[in-house]
């Protein structure tokens, strides 16, 4: 590198790191600015920035080699990243992949010799219902087929700048991200509301009347794990602390789930105003809201809905006239890592750490983002919140089951006539959903996602609720065509490149699963080996820091009970001459 | 005169686990950590055992207690808790899953089953899994027989690879530094020396890179050892529980040397060493078998047998002129260019951590060599001489505690007898290996003494092992020089309390009563009188670990209160070099504490105790350097510079 460049992108980080109080919580900001800039970080920028925020530059490297958006090396003007999750992937992914190599003259993982692609495979970039679908830098393209490739590429190679498709939605090959939402929307948090009236409510109630009709209603988390959300909420309101932050997790990697974007797109407000009352209960000033990479294209709009709710003093300070409510909200970009999804893994994401979940106890309630009380909430646990404020704790409790109350955003994709966006109340059963769906043609279903269960045809008559099969959203329909061994497989290479690799269970027990499932198809592996793999995933289930290495058996483990006829005995031959 | 009117003492404790990331390090929520200072106590049950143990404690602290044995990988004493090996499963009545020993602080009533068969079962799977990625190939491994995959393997009936075993290795090893051999086919993703390294070092080589079922330990941008910012100080060999990390072993080309009839074979032995290679034969830390490894070494082939401690004393007069010269330059001759504090430089690792990270701070490092170097240069040079043996001829050895002494005497500077000064830095490991290979039971040998003339030293040089050591060591050469009181006098049985112990940054102050005659030994610095001394308070401090160092450093930058200092004394090592990157594994707290005793209790029975009574050493600036410590001929042999290495990685 010359000098004069290097002086150069010495001083441009200099002002980045100015920008964050040259502070490690702006790593990964920093980071992202870098590379969206240079296309890479390089070895001398990784030093600078350590330098800069009196780190060690191998604790820089260890950030950016963590997340798969970041980059050491040199990446083209355009880097493509074709979703290569289950949904994808039964809308046959593999015929665009197939032609995005043969246009580009690259294999996956390479960049064109004249350094304008990069091509890559991601991991479910939340297009389920409207696949196969593929980012090229900031940008969304769904319902890719291999014909419209070439169009997309050509339209690459005819623009300059790396904003090729700015302003031009209405480009032949290009379909818009559709919210497709197939139920009606007067069940529950797809209801229309007023911006500012839960809001107001809230004030009228205050934190102790909040937290009690949150109770009432029996609303648990929609993210994923089904936490009563007034216990969260009520711990961190105890904890005596002068800062305090409210986290809306919007980092939605779940293969298959897409419903915090319909959120985050149609509903922010609805969402922002959920963080602010959580802001008023626990004490907090600040909001951060984790969005993950792969959404950055709805960063705008969000900004947009952010600062229409300062100009109407409903974010900002003294929030409607009250002099004691002062609540802000800051938007902080994911780089590509699902395990960022779980909550101290964010936290340790917004400090500008590697994404690894911490150990627990303590929970982020009380230590949390930068040692202090912090909740972390999905998207539309804050959005059901504003709901129930505005319209009372019996409110939610109108549809669902005893335990489960009100309705559920489902995000159903795979095999079936109606794929997209469906609401609906918990304790609905399987076949129940598969009719609304068009999917009753199933042998099985993936409910909850890759960290979820694979339920046969037989057990299609359980509920979806917390006390029968959980879910965050994430419906996956398979048919009679799909092959259970490659869904398994799907998911097992998911969590071999996205568990964050820090114990042991997860870390190698997914890679023999994978292994024992690539035997499998080949015929290769003995009912001792598989029953000693089922006994692992026990293990993984019992013995893994977090929910990722704790779920990752999940679908293996209910494949393998299920689907044994269809797995076992492969035939060698056969497949050698396929 | 009452000794505790003269000097003053502080101790400050530094808590270097500041940088590590939350998810490494055993959180305090707010509400249990009141309750713990408030000394509330909770009451625990493990396994058939009921106990009250303050509120906080660990499992693994709790079973402890009982003698209820968890196993463990990933946590060590020295470092933050990591909870990532997950070998130390219990379960716990009422959760869901089964929750990690190490991490898991007990702030409520618990129940806690150590060996249930899901407890087992996960163990055993967790092992069969590591050993799965494990390139094993124990008998071709140093830590063969010392290992703690290997010992949970036995522990645990490994008798298959339930998941299989890789066959080949997956990764070269990096042999390029002249100290750390890393061979990551034998890692397990513990991270203790990323944590050794990040926490309590700040050396920040090592970190965790990539993710999933690529995680692998890394240097930056994974580059040869050689080409980061490493200082050689071993602190992650001695954390690492397998072969993964190594020192880099000259053993085989020191017998070559031995079996050649032409070479006059020489080794010098440090004092930790001698302290903790007792360890590497079953016997308890703190043992400390000098007589017995001097017969042993005799019986391997050295020829000659030396004790480092000669040198060390050496150092003491050649440091300790330094530093009474720089004192008069700065107050009798008002020149303002003189550096102070004076560091010292006995350290390789922290030497070559200033030249990284504070390089312009090298004026106030000592240009004495370190012990190691000095008795090499003088094995070349004197001793070459008064044997009429040609230093081509003469092979040095030095045993060290240390795997930075290998980098030093790899210098290209340190050649100043025209030859190499040493030609090998073997560490107390190695040492061990070469006795045991060559059939030889240590603790059952008859005692010997060290060969003349450099075999009886002070316990002065003796205590350079333990952190303050060279302080104390200084000290009781100085006062009485520059006093010309019996530093008995000054220090009741020449114990300097203030400097001793493990806390991480010790300081004291020192105020001179009286001064004496200037001794004729200095005669050549043409110094008339030390009044200029009378009066002065003394103020010194020592640093341990290079966290510490780093943080002393910092404080000097900010011209806080270390910036007045005279004199410091920095060691790289955790403990001194007691606690050095070449000691036997393990390493912890209570080790260190043994060997430290053990030395300690050496210097109490010696009759010489200061290093300027060492008649060896008179009898050199008699016979050899005649002008003097300090002089011409010391400069050209015992000193060095130093490099301004800067922080750039390239
Ligand atoms: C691997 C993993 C990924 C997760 N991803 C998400 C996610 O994308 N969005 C989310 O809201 N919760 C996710 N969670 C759950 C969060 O850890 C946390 O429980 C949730 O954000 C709490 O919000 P809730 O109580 O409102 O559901 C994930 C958990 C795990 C273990
Ligand atoms: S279970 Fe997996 S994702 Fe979770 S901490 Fe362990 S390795 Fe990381
Ligand atoms: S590290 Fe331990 S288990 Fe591995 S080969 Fe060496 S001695 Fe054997
Ligand atoms: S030798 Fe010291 S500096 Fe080098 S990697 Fe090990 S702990 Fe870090
Ligand atoms: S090199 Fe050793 S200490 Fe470091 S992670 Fe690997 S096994 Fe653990
Ligand atoms: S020793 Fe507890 S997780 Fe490693």
């Amino acid at each position: 590198m010359l000098e004069t460049d290097r002086l150069r992108l010495s001083q441009e980080i200099e002002d980045l790191a100015a920008k964050h109080d040259f502070q490690r919580e702006g790593l990964l900001p920093i980071l992202q600015a870098i590379k969206n800039k240079h296309n890479h970080i390089s070895d001398f920028a990784m030093q600078e920035v350590a330098r800069l925020l009196a780190i060690h530059p191998v604790e820089v490297y260890g950030v950016v080699s963590f997340y798969s958006f970041l980059s050491t090396k040199q990446q083209g003007h355009f880097v493509i990243r074709l979703c290569r999750t289950i949904s994808c992937d039964l809308l046959d992914k593999e015929a665009v992949a197939c032609q995005l190599e043969n246009e580009l003259g690259i294999k996956f993982g390479e960049t064109t010799k004249d350094g304008r692609f990069s091509l890559f495979w991601a991991n479910c970039l939340g297009m389920c219902d409207q696949g196969p679908a593929m980012l090229i830098n900031d940008y969304v393209f769904t319902q890719v087929t291999a014909e419209k490739v070439f169009d997309i590429l050509e339209c690459c190679r005819k623009s300059f700048g790396t904003y090729a498709f700015e302003g031009k939605d209405n480009i032949s090959c290009f379909t818009p991200v559709k919210s497709n939402i197939q139920s009606d929307k007067s069940t529950g948090v797809l209801l229309e509301l007023e911006p500012d009236k839960a809001l107001k409510k809230a004030l009228e109630y205050g934190p102790e009347k909040i937290v009690e009709t949150i109770k009432i209603s029996g609303l648990k988390g929609r993210g994923g794990a089904g936490f009563p959300t007034h216990i969260k909420w009520e711990l961190a309101a105890k904890v005596k602390s002068n800062k305090k932050y409210v986290v809306c997790n919007a980092d939605e990697g779940e293969p298959g789930t897409f419903k915090d974007r319909v959120l985050l797109s149609d509903y922010s407000h609805v969402m922002l105003e959920g963080m602010t009352i959580a802001g008023l209960v626990i004490g907090a000033k600040k909001g951060i809201i984790y969005l993950r990479g792969e959404y950055s294209y709805l960063l705008k709009n969000l900004k947009k809905a952010i600062d229409t709710r300062h100009s109407n003093n409903l974010l900002g300070n003294n929030i409607l006239g009250d002099k004691d409510f002062s609540f802000d909200i800051d938007i902080r970009l994911g780089s590509g890592a699902y395990i960022c999804g779980e909550e101290t893994a964010l936290i340790e994401s917004l400090e500008g750490q590697r994404g690894e979940p911490r150990n627990r106890p303590p929970f982020p309630v009380d230590t949390g983002y930068n040692d202090h009380p912090t909740i972390v909430n999905n998207v539309e646990t804050f959005a059901m919140v504003a709901h129930i404020i505005a319209k009372g704790p019996s409110w939610l409790k109108r549809a669902g089951t005893e335990k489960s109350s009100g309705t559920k955003l489902f995000s159903v994709s795979g095999n079936c006539k109606r794929p997209g966006i469906y609401e609906m109340p918990y304790g609905i059963t399987i076949n129940e959903l598969l009719i609304l769906v068009g999917g009753e043609e199933a042998k099985a279903v993936q409910v909850g996602g890759a960290s979820g269960r694979c339920v046969p045809r037989s057990e299609f008559d359980h509920l979806i609720a917390y006390e029968d099969i959980p879910t965050g959203g994430s419906i996956i329909v398979f048919n009679n065509n799909t092959d259970m061994l490659g869904v398994a497989e799907n998911f097992l290479q998911f969590f071999n490149e996205e568990s964050c690799g820090q114990c042991t269970p997860c870390r190698i027990g997914n890679t023999k699963l994978l292994e024992s499932v690539k035997m499998l198809k080949k015929g290769q592996c003995s009912i001792r080996y598989l029953r000693e793999l089922q006994s692992l995933g026990e293990t993984m289930q019992l013995s893994s820091k977090c929910g990722l290495g704790q779920s990752a058996p999940n679908a293996f483990l209910s494949i393998t009970k299920h689907f044994t006829d269809e797995i076992l005995g492969r035939n060698k031959q056969i497949l050698e001459v396929q | 005169m009452s000794s505790d009117k003269l000097y003053s003492e502080n101790h400050i404790a530094i808590d270097s686990t500041a940088r590590t990331p939350h998810s490494q390090r055993l959180n305090e929520d707010m509400e249990s950590r009141a309750a713990a200072e408030h000394g509330a106590k909770v009451s625990v049950t493990i396994d058939s055992h009921t106990m009250e143990v303050p509120i906080r404690t660990t499992v693994l602290d709790a079973a402890k207690k009982v003698n209820v044995r968890i196993p463990t990988l990933c946590f060590h004493p020295d470092l933050c808790i990591a909870g990532v090996c997950r070998i130390c499963v219990v379960e716990i009545e009422g959760q869901r899953t089964l929750q990690t020993a190490c991490s898991y602080p007990i702030t409520e009533t618990i129940k806690v089953s150590t060996s249930t068969p899901k407890v087992r079962r996960a163990r055993r799977h967790i092992l069969d899994l590591m050993l799965s990625e494990h390139y094993g190939e124990c008998y071709s491994c140093v830590r063969n027989n010392n290992c703690e995959l290997q010992s949970l393997a036995k522990e645990y009936g490994v008798d298959f690879y339930r998941f299989g075993h890789v066959q080949k290795p997956r990764v070269d090893i990096d042999r390029s530094s002249y100290s750390v051999m890393r061979d990551m086919n034998k890692c397990i993703l513990c991270r203790r020396c990323v944590r050794t390294c990040i926490d309590l070092q700040e050396v920040g080589v090592l970190e965790a890179a990539h993710r999933g079922s690529e995680t692998e330990i890394c240097t930056f941008m994974n580059k040869p050892l050689s080409d980061v910012i490493c200082i050689n100080c071993g602190q992650c060999i001695n954390r690492c529980p397998t072969g993964a990390l190594r020192a880099n072993d000259p053993s085989d080309d020191i017998w070559n040397a031995i079996d050649n009839p032409n070479k006059h074979v020489i080794i010098q032995t440090a004092p930790s060493p001698r302290a903790a290679i007792g360890e590497a034969f079953n016997l308890r830390p703190g043992t400390s078998v000098t007589k017995e490894l001097n017969t042993a070494l005799r019986r391997c082939g050295f020829d000659r047998v030396f004790d480092t401690n000669f040198a060390a004393d050496l150092t003491i007069l050649e440091e300790g002129t330094e530093l009474l010269l720089r004192l008069k330059k700065a107050l009798v001759d008002k020149d303002t260019s003189v550096a102070f504090p004076q560091f010292t430089s006995c350290s390789p690792g922290w030497v070559k951590y200033l030249e990284h990270f504070y390089p312009e701070y090298i004026p106030n490092l000592s240009t004495a060599k370190s012990p190691q170097q000095m008795f090499g240069a003088v094995m070349k040079t004197y001793y070459a001489q008064k044997h009429s043996i040609h230093p081509t001829n003469i092979v040095t050895v030095a045993l060290m505690p240390c795997s930075a002494k290998k980098f030093e005497c790899n210098r290209p500077e340190m050649a100043d007898s025209g030859f190499k000064d040493i030609d090998y830095g073997l560490t107390t490991r190695e040492m061990a290996q070469m006795i045991q290979e060559a059939g030889i039971d240590l603790p059952a040998l008859p005692g010997s003494g060290f060969d003349e003339p450099f075999g009886e030293a002070s316990g002065a040089g003796l205590i350079f092992g333990a952190t303050g050591g060279v302080m104390e060591a200084a000290l009781r050469t100085v006062v009485e020089v520059v006093t010309g009181l019996k530093a008995e006098q000054v220090f009741e049985n020449l114990i300097i309390e203030p400097v001793r112990g493990f806390e991480g940054i010790k300081y004291m102050e020192l105020k001179i009563p009286q001064v004496g005659p200037v001794p004729a030994l200095l005669k050549n610095h043409k110094i008339q009188t030390w009044d200029f001394l009378k009066g002065v308070t003394l103020k010194i401090a020592v640093a341990h670990g290079t966290a510490n160092a780093r943080h002393v450093m910092e404080d000097i930058k900010a011209g806080g209160k270390f910036s007045e200092c005279h004199f410091i004394e920095f060691m790289a090592c955790p403990g001194g070099c007691l606690g050095g990157g070449g000691q036997p594994s393990p390493t912890s707290p209570e080790i260190r504490a043994a060997r430290a005793k053990a030395i300690y209790a050496e210097d109490e029975s010696l009759d010489i105790r200061k290093s300027h009574e060492n008649p060896h050493v008179l009898q050199i600036y008699k016979e050899f350097l005649t002008e003097g410590p300090c002089g011409h001929k010391s400069h050209k042999l015992l000193h060095t510079g130093y490099i301004n290495r800067g922080k750039a990685i390239v």
